[in-house]
């Protein structure tokens, strides 16, 4: 009797402990075993010391992705990608707006799953026609003046920001960055505890940020964001402007306006973003059985006030 | 007791200290700044801020929040989750056994991969202005302004979901 006991109780033990120090050494030893089969293959002349080498450092780079990206890796992606929207766009540079839209985008960062980038989340009107906006990862948003004209009431400029921080805070931006480029720009090049690369090193990571930069600018401006990533954003879009106590409908109400003034071709939104009718039915569909918020006319007023007073001459 | 039921008590013990290793008592700062404030939401008062780097005690965690306290200047209040990493940040090469630290996942290497140097390159390379990204970079609005433009609108702060 009691040697079944002992079975029944030790065996689950040993197993544990077998399991814990096998996750614990699983890493390194995989790690070793890749190594000397490669050497292997090396010894064999099956491959020469280059490609064992490249085949070395590939192994160690299983498994970066996006999300390996330092949130100050992301400050400076997102600097160069807005640097570069902004070398052929006009800033709208007019205090008031500048001021509404930030107090309005910093309310909605606040409230998304992501309130805190490296650099801060900040916004900016671009002075054209065009319904377009841009973010630059880490929080760099551009809103079109051309955009901005489509809403017609607070709600719906935070429907507007409230879909650019979502794009922020789900790094919809890193994920556009090839992935053949993260390995680089995670872990560097050459020795990675170098606080000052050397020209040769220098060259050659400025190389890699300047086409992960080129990947999220041509993403943003060109081919657009995939469907489901763009529903993605609605879909958060609508959970930060409940949380904050926008009507969500808004975001509808904003997009049948965008329906009648998106010009089929058009260089922005139109060859970007899915048909404002598809994003409608699937905010519908989210916002199925929703009670929008009714709140107190003094409230509505004084909100459709002060986006009058900060937008009416946009 | 018996020795079946030590072996219980053992592998209880084990499984415990794995839960307990998962809530560390110390967290970084990983945003260029972030605010300390006295409550666990963004209505708090600001009582001061946190820089790139430091390192902190977690006192308690409520929600997105943790309670955080910062030995050396005795700063002590609420700071965001997001603004905080379990990593510990080294931000120059001289501190430590840098090397060693950085590969272990356990310690990140401020500056490593993209980074200013990269940045002053690829400006230089492609004729790039930052003024307005530099001046888009200090757009922001003060906490106050933030809480009276949300009680004037008769809305809710992030830190009341």
């Amino acid at each position: 009797m009691k040697r079944l006991k002992l079975t029944r109780y030790i065996f689950p033990f040993l197993l544990l402990v077998g399991l814990f120090l096998l996750r614990a050494s699983a890493q390194g030893l995989f790690g070793q075993l890749g190594q000397s089969a490669t050497g292997a293959l090396q010894g064999a002349g099956v491959i020469d010391q280059n490609q064992k080498q490249a085949i070395d450092q590939g192994a160690q780079a299983v498994g970066k992705s996006f999300e390996d990206i330092t949130p100050e890796q992301e400050y400076y992606i997102g600097r160069a990608v807005a640097a570069t929207l902004l070398m052929s766009r006009k800033v709208y540079d007019v205090q008031k707006v500048t001021d509404y839209l930030n107090l309005l985008g910093t309310s909605l960062a606040e409230a998304s799953d992501r309130p805190e980038t490296f650099g801060g989340y900040h916004f900016l009107a671009i002075d054209s026609d065009e319904i377009n906006a841009f973010s630059s990862p880490g929080g760099l948003v551009l809103v079109t003046r051309g955009l901005l004209r489509c809403a017609q009431s607070e709600d719906e400029v935070a429907a507007i920001l409230a879909h650019e921080v979502s794009h922020v805070a789900r790094q919809h931006g890193l994920k556009a960055i090839k992935k053949d480029r993260l390995t680089k720009a995670v872990v560097g090049v050459g020795n990675a505890t170098a606080q000052v690369l050397g020209p040769k090193e220098l060259q050659e990571q400025t190389a890699t940020f300047k086409d992960s930069v080129g990947d999220i600018s041509s993403t943003i401006v060109n081919s657009g964001y995939s469907r489901k990533t763009e529903f993605e954003a609605d879909a958060t879009a609508l959970v930060i402007l409940k949380r904050v106590g926008y009507d969500p409908r808004a975001l509808e109400a904003l997009l049948k306006v965008m329906k009648v003034r998106l010009k089929p071709g058009g260089n922005d939104f139109a060859k970007t973003h899915p048909d404002p009718l598809d994003r409608i039915k699937q905010i519908e569909k989210a916002l199925a059985g929703y009670t929008s918020p009714t709140p107190p006319e003094a409230v509505l007023a004084a909100r459709q006030a002060r986006f009058q007073d900060a937008l009416s001459g946009i | 007791m018996t020795l079946s039921r030590l072996c219980v008590v053992v592998a209880l013990a084990l499984t415990t200290a794995g839960l307990n290793a998962a809530t560390p008592k110390q967290m970084s700062v990983v945003v260029k700044t972030t605010q300390v404030r006295s409550t666990p939401s963004y209505l708090g008062g600001v009582l001061g801020t946190l820089s790139y780097g430091d390192r902190v005690d977690v006192l308690e965690k409520q929600n997105d929040w943790a309670r955080v306290k910062l030995a050396a200047t005795g700063l002590s209040g609420w700071t965001n989750l997001a603004a905080l990493t379990e990593k510990t940040i080294v931000l120059s090469s001289g501190s430590g056994n840098v090397g060693q630290n950085a590969s272990s996942g356990e310690v990140a290497l401020a500056g490593k991969g993209f980074n200013e140097q990269i940045e002053t390159q690829y400006k230089q390379d492609g004729k790039l202005d930052y003024t307005w990204v530099d001046a888009m970079g200090k757009l922001a609005p003060a906490p106050e302004a933030v809480l009276a433009f949300l009680t004037a609108g008769g809305l809710n702060s992030g830190g009341a979901q």
